[in-house]
């Protein structure tokens, strides 16, 4: 038989404040030492088909309580039961069960504002009595339900309140800098028309419609959408649960919670979480009993002053905000929990009787003591790995308090995990072969679920086509910079309604482009970017010489050696080209061909008999190798390839969006490289013969070296970062 | 166009029909040039409607079922987890054999490794979650079975899954031939659904 402190029950799939508070308690008491089993009853509380709410399934799954089923045997030395509701629908016994004390936590009024019966405290007596051959003990959460129980017989009310708690430490945020610019107002609630006022006027001074406030609002917002016909453009709203609500508080200046006038709130373990966290509570008269002057107490229509009032005053607001804090602390803290479970349990909390404060963790948090600011690497994929390794060459130039984290579409992205970042993944459209119509849901969704998850301060998306997802990211995450990285040199003609989406970012960075003064297409000329040198992976100091890049890659040290490396893998035709130019080497006696492999291709690399295949990353570190090559015209192989001076033909492709050929061409105008516009034998054997030509060969490395203007990802990293400290973001 | 007289009210809904349509495809058009027009025209047009429901992800099949109409089978989700060396290849050919036996389903694996390759080859959709060390190491207070759950949610209702089969990582040995085929043994057929490697309908 298992022996607990405590047995918790009730409807243990009640999505609010019931088992949310129970969770907290379980926290709690497990860091005082006390053992705890959860019971499930059914109960008519919950009439959806449903399993236990994730508040429970988390401390369950963390090993802080175990999950009793019916026919277990138990033995506990006290039974909690939660919601007298569910205490009068027990029915029978628990065969097996043995407890030596019930107390039955009233956490609702026993009527509503309306002067209806919420539950039958008679039936509720006997059930628990019947259960468990105890008379239990009645235990308001609050003064509010005290009072509705006062005159009520069957219930053997408790001296003290059984209230909710909470750790401060781990909700408090820090409030000395005052109001934000643009004040936020928030309110966290069940979306249900009792915790909604229902009257049009009171919900618009509350939470107003205007441009000198910000209103979010987390758990839905269905019945202001009824009463008023449509949700404000201006407010941000959140279905319940969208978020872990220690970071939605965080975010919001003054938590404002007006509801129905015939609703009885039995505690407001939401206004306790806001306090905690010190956003400064606006809340109807009815709150007074229980928060007494941590909060202010008002009128709907007093709102807009107050906030107006303490947005000028920083003083004023960070006093309150303290206050309320403290009140929090003094009244509803662990320690609380601690104390009245040994007097019911009859002994002292474990060891020295001082309760440690939790160290375990509350559902998608972040540590307190995480001190590095995430920056978010969003990447779309493509036809190579150009956006992934943009990225990746700005994080990993960003400095120490900077942790970086990605998100791609692309499945080569497992090659950030070298450089010691985490990683998730979004299979992209054109994986999907699916519709943008389809997609766009999945990856908006995803990223969603990233943000809230990981909680980066800025998103910085490589790709030219910013998709639906970062617009509503956008703007269910206000506080979040967003950056684009754009780079240039877009084919003329080619659709150009995307650099309209540059407003979506707070900047938009324009990586530098060697060939520049061949650019013709739509981003020149626009004044909405800040332009950086090329960005590349690798600065050239980082690549490997001959001798050990030869020895890297397996390559004799007089052999003659060209590497063929024509994009992503995936267009079909790289084959025939990659055949173009292996028979043309191959009449050219002495020389081995190499043949890249993307991360990303999905078909294995080239067959052909005389052609080795190389999948190295970055391709970068080993050009040296390399007497000459050939090259797809891809922002990344373009400018690697020149940087590292290797004499190369490059090759444009005419299906992309960048200008391939004015690269291309403008590579052979410098005098950096030769350029091909056709892969045909005849081309391809007229190019070779001008890179292999140890004169011109020479005179390219030599203006390659002279005209590279150096790599450009640590400026734009540096502007990222400097934005965050802008925006008071410590970085 | 002249209205009959009296007009009727299935004329009138006729011609609301007909002029939405018009419309829309003079907005479509404008907008795809202009994308203020575009913005314009997005409420009374219709277009990018967000109350719209999301609709289930038509995927492919795989490379063995390559007609359009194999998009219709149901899919099957395969979380395959802490794969060793060499799993990864044996799970995919195992489930294209299976696939092709049986013609019933269109898998989706989600692995927490990296080797999206064996699956990709083929033609199949793979999704990934994280380990639960990565994530501990990215986020030490998330936990990971709701961080899996909910993934795995997300997974089922974005791609309209029928059936998720988990597959503990060492455990692909015993899971070849006749028993994996099972994973095709609960989706029905759908009427018109199929293929193979030929391309056609199964009868």
């Amino acid at each position: 038989m298992a022996h607990y402190d405590l047995l918790m029950i009730s409807d243990l799939r009640l999505p609010g404040g019931t088992t949310a508070s129970m969770a907290e308690e379980i926290h709690a008491q497990s860091a005082a030492g006390f053992r705890a089993a959860l019971l499930h009853v059914n109960s008519s509380l919950s009439v959806k088909v449903a399993g236990i709410s994730p508040h429970l399934t988390r401390v369950i799954d963390q090993g802080l309580a175990d999950l009793a089923l019916p026919g277990d045997e138990i033995r506990a030395t006290h039974a909690i039961i939660r919601h007298p509701r569910v205490a009068q629908e027990i029915s029978g016994s628990f065969p097996g069960v043995t407890v030596e004390g019930v107390s039955l936590i009233a956490n609702h009024p026993f009527v509503d504002g309306g002067g209806v019966a919420q539950y039958d405290p008679l039936a509720a007596t006997k059930a628990l009595t019947t259960c468990f051959g105890h008379v239990p003990t009645w235990r308001p959460i609050g003064p509010v339900v005290r009072e509705s129980l006062t005159n009520q017989p069957a219930a053997k009310l408790a001296d003290e309140d059984w209230v909710n708690i909470i750790d401060v430490k781990r909700w408090a945020s820090d409030r000395s800098a005052g109001v934000r610019g643009v004040p936020v107002i928030g309110r966290h609630s069940r979306d249900h028309p009792s915790k909604w006022p229902t009257d049009a006027t009171d919900i618009l001074a509350a939470y107003p419609d205007t441009d000198d406030v910000m209103v979010r609002i987390m758990g839905g917002a269905e019945p202001a959408r009824a009463v008023l016909g449509a949700l404000p453009s201006r407010w941000v709203v959140e279905p319940f649960g969208a978020r872990d609500p220690r970071e939605f508080v965080a975010n919001i200046d003054f938590f404002v919670y007006f509801h129905n006038a015939q609703w009885k709130e039995a505690f407001g373990r939401t206004v306790l979480e806001a306090l905690a966290s010190g956003a400064v509570a606006i809340l109807p008269e009815q709150f007074s009993e229980t928060f007494g002057d941590a909060a202010i107490y008002a009128t709907p229509a007093d709102v807009r002053g107050i906030v107006e009032e303490l947005s000028a005053n920083r003083d004023a607001y960070v006093w309150q905000s303290r206050h309320g804090s403290a009140f929090v602390s003094e009244r509803y803290s662990y320690a609380t929990h601690a104390k009245r479970l040994s007097s019911l349990v009859g002994r002292d909390v474990e060891r020295s009787g001082v309760v440690r404060q939790s160290g375990l963790p509350l559902p998608g948090g972040r540590s307190t003591q995480y001190n590095r600011d995430r920056v978010l690497f969003v990447t779309s994929n493509g036809t190579g790995m150009g956006h992934l390794t943009r990225l990746l060459a700005m994080a990993s130039r960003a400095s120490d308090s900077v942790e970086p984290f990605f998100f791609s579409l692309s499945s080569a992205v497992p090659v950030v995990a070298q450089y010691g970042y985490g990683w998730e993944y979004c299979p992209s459209r054109d994986d999907l072969d699916v519709s943008p119509r389809e997609w766009n849901p999945l990856f908006t969704e995803r990223l969603a679920d990233i943000i809230r998850r990981f909680r980066p301060r800025a998103l910085a998306f490589d790709g030219t086509m910013p998709y639906e997802g970062i617009r509503s990211a956008r703007r269910a995450f206000p506080d979040l910079v967003f950056v684009w990285s754009r780079r240039p040199m877009w084919q003329q003609g080619k659709r150009t309604e995307f650099l309209a989406r540059s407003e979506w970012f707070d900047l938009v960075i324009e990586p530098g482009e060697f060939a520049s003064a061949a650019d013709k297409g739509p981003t020149v000329g626009r004044t909405d970017a800040v332009r950086v040198r090329p960005i590349t992976l690798l600065d050239s100091g980082d690549a490997l010489g001959r001798e050990e890049s030869r020895a890297a890659l397996g390559i004799g040290p007089d052999e003659q050696a060209v590497l063929v490396t024509l994009g992503g893998g995936n267009h079909n035709d790289v084959t025939s080209d990659l055949d173009i130019v292996a028979d043309v080497f191959a009449g050219r006696p002495g020389w081995k061909v190499y043949a890249t492999q993307a991360p990303i291709a999905r078909s294995s690399g080239p067959s052909r008999p005389g052609i080795t295949t190389i999948s190295v990353y970055p391709l970068a570190r080993y050009l040296a190798a390399f007497d000459v090559s050939v090259a797809a015209c891809g922002y990344n192989a373009y400018h690697e390839s020149i940087m590292s001076g290797v004499p190369t033909i490059f090759v444009p492709k005419a299906k992309v969006l960048d200008d391939q050929f004015a690269r291309a061409r403008y590579a052979a105008d410098v005098g950096v490289g030769v350029s091909v516009d056709t892969v045909n034998t005849q081309e391809i054997d007229k190019a070779v013969d001008r890179v292999l030509d140890p004169t011109e060969a020479a005179l390219m490395r030599e203006r390659c070296e002279k005209l590279y203007p150096g790599n450009g990802a640590a400026e734009a990293m540096a502007l990222i970062e400097n934005l965050l400290i802008q925006r008071q973001v410590p970085a | 166009m002249t209205p009959r007289n009296p007009p009727d009210t299935r004329w009138l809904v006729r011609m609301n029909t007909r002029l939405g349509r018009a419309a829309r495809k003079v907005i479509t058009k404008l907008g795809r040039a202009k994308p203020s027009v575009r913005s314009l025209g997005a409420g009374p047009a219709g277009l990018d409607r967000p109350q719209d429901p999301p609709r289930p992800l038509r995927i492919r099949a795989g490379r063995l079922f390559p007609a359009e109409t194999a998009r219709r089978l149901p899919i099957v989700v395969i979380v395959i987890t802490s794969l060793r060396a060499g799993e990864a290849e044996d799970l995919a050919r195992e489930v294209e054999v299976a696939q092709l036996m049986t013609g019933t389903f269109r898998p989706l694996f989600v692995i927490d490794t990296a080797d999206f390759g064996p699956f990709r080859r083929r033609g199949f959709v793979v999704e990934r979650v994280m380990p639960a060390e990565e994530l501990a190491a990215a986020n030490p207070e998330d936990d990971y079975g709701e961080y899996l759950y909910g993934r795995l949610s997300s997974i089922v209702r974005a791609y309209g899954a029928t059936s998720v089969v988990p597959v503990p990582g060492g455990s692909l040995p015993a899971l070849r031939g006749p028993l994996l085929r099972l994973i095709g043994a609960g989706p029905a057929i759908l009427a018109g659904a199929g293929g193979a490697a030929s391309g056609g309908k199964v009868p």
